[in-house]
């Protein structure tokens, strides 16, 4: 039951801060492939299985945009956020921001964790 | 080798399970990027393997990305016409609505005539006993499911566009589909005003007779001026490319739709089956359901114009 929450609870807060870093990352045009290798990078490892669908919905809410370039060897579909993507990422890393700092003072200190030396629940 | 699919059957295989499931307009955009992705991730590995990529390479990036039915999972979209968390409300208040619906066939029944509500009449049971009676149940809660899931329907639409917000106004980011739009408005604009024998024709005995009434013609200008101002709208952008007046411009539309649809609304029928030979016996039911339609149309529509003025005042303070 607990492992069932942690689970679900970790794929909501994974998916949500997805989006946050996409929106962030693709102010700079790229490939879907790249954006992979990128995430990876930076500590976010994500599946193709979970990028390019998350891609494409937020493609279609207009978020970002998508064009396919076929100078290349491969064709490659390039995504990259638009104004209004822009303005939703704003919008969220403020939120982000504002809700790191009250987990952090909810959880009753600086490195998020209980004052007493306990672990939060899991 | 991994650079072509031609020359990856495995490829080409998983790619083909996965099609079938996919949305038919996105299906080969969809495709296109699942390929370019497996043979960049065979690129990859075989890179970090020091060599030329191979059909192993193929195959393990394929098995990274999932199996076909996952994939093909992923990109699926909910679709439903009641939203999933809203069925149970969907459900308490259809039976609320079925529950009031049967109390006024009770009352009509017993008073032994008919009446309204709106569209929708309220008639008094048959004489056949039972039967009658799960007859009129029957057809109260196919009503009140259908007009429940089109409110539901509509509710869900709006909550979710509200959460999304207003999309940004298309003709700003596709000038070809504004060009599309202005050229079928002229085309309708066009069709509408064609001779009467050639639109909304009923042919009996090789005779055309127009389904329009007199007060049809009468509103025709009206309808060719709301195309018109739909097509001026979308050449604007075409031409000057200037968002703030095409959007402007939009919302006049939309209002100036509003308008027309409730004048509209207040009117007579717009079509009407003549009254030809043989079809006398039909006439009266066919004329209602035509007014009824019509009815329905026209409100539907007044709805869209309104919803389409409020997104464009909207876009037009973002702008």
């Amino acid at each position: 039951m607990g492992s069932s929450f942690q689970d679900r609870a970790q794929a909501e807060l994974k998916r949500g801060v997805l989006q946050l870093a996409v929106l962030g990352l693709l102010r700079e045009r790229t490939y879907g492939y790249d954006l992979l290798r990128v995430l990876a990078e930076r500590g976010l490892p994500t599946e193709e299985g979970t990028l390019y669908p998350g891609l494409r919905r937020l493609r279609k809410e207009e978020h970002l945009a998508g064009e396919w370039d076929t100078s290349g060897a491969r064709p490659r579909k390039y995504y990259r956020t638009t104004d209004r993507g822009r303005t939703v990422l704003d919008a969220l890393v403020d939120d982000w921001s504002r809700v790191n700092e009250a987990l952090t003072r909810a959880l009753g200190g600086d490195d998020g964790r209980l004052d007493d030396g306990e672990q939060p629940a899991a | 080798m991994a650079g072509s699919t031609t020359e990856s059957s495995q490829l080409r295989e998983f790619l083909g399970r996965i099609r079938p499931h996919l949305p038919l307009r996105e299906s080969a955009d969809i495709l296109m990027e699942l390929e370019t992705a497996v043979l960049d991730r065979a690129d990859d590995l075989a890179r970090t393997a020091g060599r030329d990529p191979t059909e192993e390479d193929v195959r393990r990036a394929i098995e990274e990305i999932g199996s076909p039915a996952d994939v093909a999972a992923s990109y699926s979209e909910p679709r439903h016409v009641v939203d999933p968390a809203a069925f149970w409300p969907f459900v308490l208040r259809t039976g609320m609505l079925f529950v009031v619906h049967m109390v006024l066939i009770g009352i009509v029944t017993a008073l032994g005539r008919p009446f309204h509500v709106g569209l929708f009449p309220i008639e008094p049971v048959g004489p056949n006993g039972l039967v009658s009676v799960l007859a009129a149940a029957l057809h109260a809660a196919l009503l009140d499911i259908g007009v429940m899931t089109v409110a539901f329907a509509v509710a869900g639409a709006f909550r979710r566009q509200a959460a999304h917000g207003p999309s940004s106004y298309a003709v700003e980011a596709a000038p070809r589909q504004a060009g599309g739009r202005a050229a079928l408005a002229i085309l309708f604009a066009i069709a509408l005003n064609a001779p009467h024998g050639s639109l909304f024709i009923v042919v009996h005995d090789g005779v055309s007779h127009p389904l329009f009434t007199g007060w049809t013609a009468e509103i025709l200008p009206l309808l060719t001026a709301l195309l018109v101002v739909s097509a001026a709208k979308d050449l604007t952008y075409l031409l000057a490319g200037e968002r703030r007046l095409t959007v402007a411009f939009d919302a006049l539309h939309g209002f100036a739709g509003v308008v027309v649809m409730l004048y509209l609304l207040g009117g007579d029928a717009l079509l009407e089956v003549p009254p030809l030979e043989g079809l006398q016996p039909f006439l009266e039911p066919l004329n209602r359901f035509l007014a009824q339609l019509g009815t329905l149309v026209l409100a539907v529509t007044a709805m869209l114009f309104g919803a389409k003025t409020l997104r464009r005042a909207v876009r037009f303070a973002q702008l």
